[in-house]
């Protein structure tokens, strides 16, 4: 029997990782479509929103199943209280990647001020952020996960650093406020998927070590 | 506080190495699972601590095993001596199979251990008696039938039965050898009750194989394996995370 | 297979039934209250009874169940409850032997240690019987104690019972249908042995006297009756004791399936 729980929990992982994959890409493309202004990439992420949903839910029913029958122990049932909590981040990551997408149509008719330049820096900066947590997850290794609380700090000063610069574009010429707005907006959904790569984090943390952390 | 100390215990039947070097604080008034493979001296370990062994030929012991101020085994603490029988008084046990007396009512059963010790008067017996049935939860279950065989209750009512016996001789500590494996999940759940409340006025040791009953009822877990203690510790430490490779593979079955 | 089996139970059963059929057909006619009740008369002499062989039966059964059935029960007590030991190994050994020992052989070791001394007695009869007793009750009661399953054993000590009490009051009683089913075994089969008491306690046609007397038994009637020149007179008188020998081994026995069956009823 508990040959069958850890093929039953390796293919959970796998799915984990899918929807980790799925909602990485959510993000990436709208981005994407964002800086490239281009409509029909946007509403092609949009259309993938119920695909989070599913993934959520079919993953908590097989892992709340495994519980049910298994009656896990130490590292087994660590792994899947780990689960049930990456897919609620891995859920709001993609989330946050839908609703930049929507964004894209309305932003795509005015003109973007220089600042642009600074969302994707920051946008690289979180996606390797959720990368590595993904990558910890899979290798159960919580070396890539060391300064996390270093590279987060940095992606909070440059949510700041885009912020200040908007609103003195935003000072300086009031046809830029929409667009401004709407980067302040963006910024902080990044800044918020980057939350969610360090709860990610602590969770692999708790996962390996049976320690729990907090990344804040 | 601790109930039972054990030092350096080794257990040998005839050549055969049965227990290696066991070191063990059983604490007061909660209860410790001893979980593990098959053969590993799980069993043999608790009947050393009521002497049970000395019925087997050849067994040798070595070590300390001390109960508060007085020695059970070895004797270079300064405690005083005390013989099996005075030991088996104060150290109850259940047994994996229920064995109540056949030639005995369930009356007599009970207090079995207080009238082979002396004591007469039919007040006293009638009152043990009452009174430890209902602590194993068996008094309104036989109430009208006191003088019925003690073999003629079903096999949850008889581990029940015994349990009420050995409570009735009045121990400090119970141990418990694998006393739900007999049974079915609905007597095994009442009797895990039971040990679950005893603790406030026993200390408990119980053996048992099924980790998921470890998990549920002891406070502490130790994990045993060919005749070695591998891992001591708070039951919820040792099945959310174990610090020893051996014991995690044991418990999540990864063994064999 | 099976009719193979069928045929060699048939051959088995009729030298039991034929005997059966002899016995009753010849002696049930002399079953009278008579019979059983008066004084046995000489050989020839028509009429009487067998009143006092009846009586020295019992008698003698008695004597030998007092001195068999404690030894025999304390020895079988203490070969079941140590069966490791060395004694236990030895004891056993010699157990067997004695059992096999030829009931002439008992007879006349009882002669030379009692007889010669005391004279005939039933004493000496009761003695000799409860010598071929004693192995039968050992080995009856040792299977009975180590069957007690040891468990019980286990849950008395672990109650802090000693083991001497253990063994009293709790593998004894647990054991009891056993031993007694040994006892009364043992009892039915000396009841009929008649070498011993050919040469203790001889045989007479009086009733009882004393404990230090010649006496009349069933099995030595039988024989003086039937080695008498009278045959018409006689031999009737010897298929009657028969019969009642018979009688009282078959209640015995009957006695004995009747307890074992109530056994397994609780």
């Amino acid at each position: 029997m508990a040959k069958e729980l850890h093929k039953v929990v390796f293919e959970l992982k796998d799915e984990v990782l899918n929807m980790g994959q799925l909602c990485l890409e959510m993000l990436d493309k709208s981005m994407e479509a964002l800086i490239y202004q281009d409509i029909k990439l946007a509403n092609e992420v949009v259309a993938k929103k119920d695909l989070i949903r599913k993934f959520d839910s079919e993953i908590e029913a097989r892992a709340l199943k495994l519980i049910a029958l298994y009656q896990p122990m130490a590292i087994d049932l660590r792994r899947i209280a780990t689960i049930l909590k990456m897919i609620t981040y891995l859920a709001r990551i993609g989330r946050y990647g839908k609703d930049i997408a929507s964004y894209v149509e309305e932003l795509s008719t005015r003109p973007y001020p220089a600042s642009f330049v600074n969302l994707q820096h920051m946008w690289d900066h979180v996606k390797t952020m959720i990368q590595d947590s993904l990558q910890a997850f899979e290798q159960s290794d919580i070396k890539l996960l060391k300064d996390f609380e270093k590279r987060d700090d940095e992606v909070d000063e440059m949510r700041w650093s885009i912020f200040r610069e908007s609103l003195t574009y935003m000072m300086e010429d009031p046809k830029v406020i929409t667009p401004c707005a709407f980067f302040m907006i963006i910024s902080r959904y990044l800044e918020r998927c980057a939350d969610n790569a360090c709860k990610v984090a602590e969770k692999v943390h708790y996962m390996v070590t049976g320690e729990h952390i907090e990344i804040s | 506080m601790i109930k039972i100390k054990i030092e350096n215990l080794n257990v040998w039947f005839g050549t055969k190495h049965v227990l290696n070097d066991i070191n063990l604080n059983i604490i007061k008034n909660q209860v410790t699972a001893i979980i593990g493979p098959s053969g590993c001296g799980k069993t043999t370990l608790i009947r050393s601590i009521n002497k049970m062994h000395e019925i087997i030929p050849n067994a040798r012991v070595a070590g300390n095993i001390s109960m508060e101020n007085l020695n059970i085994y070895g004797n270079n603490n300064g405690y005083k001596t005390v013989d099996s029988v005075l030991i088996r008084r104060k150290v109850g046990m259940v047994f994996q199979k229920p064995n109540p007396f056949p030639t005995m009512s369930i009356f007599d059963n009970v207090i079995a251990g207080l009238k082979l010790r002396g004591v007469r008067s039919r007040k006293r017996l009638e009152e043990s008696v009452e009174k430890y049935l209902k602590m194993a939860h068996l008094w309104d279950e036989v109430k009208e039938d006191l003088d019925k065989s003690g073999a003629s209750l079903s096999g949850g009512q008889q581990q029940r039965l015994c349990i009420a016996r050995a409570l009735a001789v009045e121990p400090e500590v119970i141990l418990m050898d694998e006393p739900c494996s007999a049974l079915d999940p609905i007597a095994t759940g009442k009797i895990e009750n039971l040990i679950y409340e005893l603790k406030r006025d026993y200390t408990v040791v119980i053996v048992t194989h099924n980790m998921q009953q470890a998990a549920r009822i002891s406070d502490y877990t130790c994990f045993m394996y060919l005749g070695e203690l591998i891992e001591f510790g708070e039951t919820t430490q040792i099945f959310e995370n174990p610090h020893k490779v051996l014991t995690e593979n044991y418990i999540t079955g990864r063994f064999g | 297979m099976i009719t193979i089996c069928f045929l060699a139970l048939f051959i088995a059963l009729i030298p039991l039934i034929s005997i059966l059929i002899e016995v009753i057909i010849n002696g049930i006619s002399q079953l009278n209250f008579n019979f059983l009740t008066q004084e046995i008369y000489p050989l020839g002499l028509a009429g009487g009874g067998i009143g006092p062989a009846i009586q020295g039966t019992l008698i003698v059964i008695a004597i030998a169940s007092l001195i068999g059935i404690p030894i025999g029960v304390f020895s079988g007590i203490f070969l079941g409850e140590y069966p490791y030991s060395k004694i236990t190994f030895a004891a056993g050994f010699l157990n067997d032997i004695l059992s096999n020992m030829p009931s002439i052989v008992i007879g006349i070791f009882t002669w030379i240690l009692i007889v010669s001394i005391t004279g005939w007695s039933v004493f000496a009869g009761g003695f000799a019987l409860g010598l071929m007793m004693i192995p039968l009750i050992t080995r009856a009661t040792e299977e009975s104690i180590k069957i007690v399953p040891s468990n019980l054993r286990e849950a008395a000590l672990a109650l802090g019972i000693a083991q001497w009490k253990t063994t009293l009051t709790i593998t004894v009683p647990t054991a009891k249908k056993g031993i007694t089913t040994g006892i009364l075994l043992a009892i039915s089969r000396i009841a009929g042995e008649t070498a011993p008491l050919l040469l203790t306690i001889l045989g007479s046609r009086f009733f009882f006297t004393s404990f230090f007397e010649p006496t009349a038994a069933l099995p030595l009637t039988i024989f003086n009756s039937s080695q008498s020149p009278f045959r018409d007179i006689d031999w009737p008188k010897a298929w009657g004791a028969s019969l009642v020998l018979i009688l009282i081994v078959l209640v015995l026995n009957i006695i004995v399936r009747l307890l074992t069956r109530e056994k397994f009823k609780r």
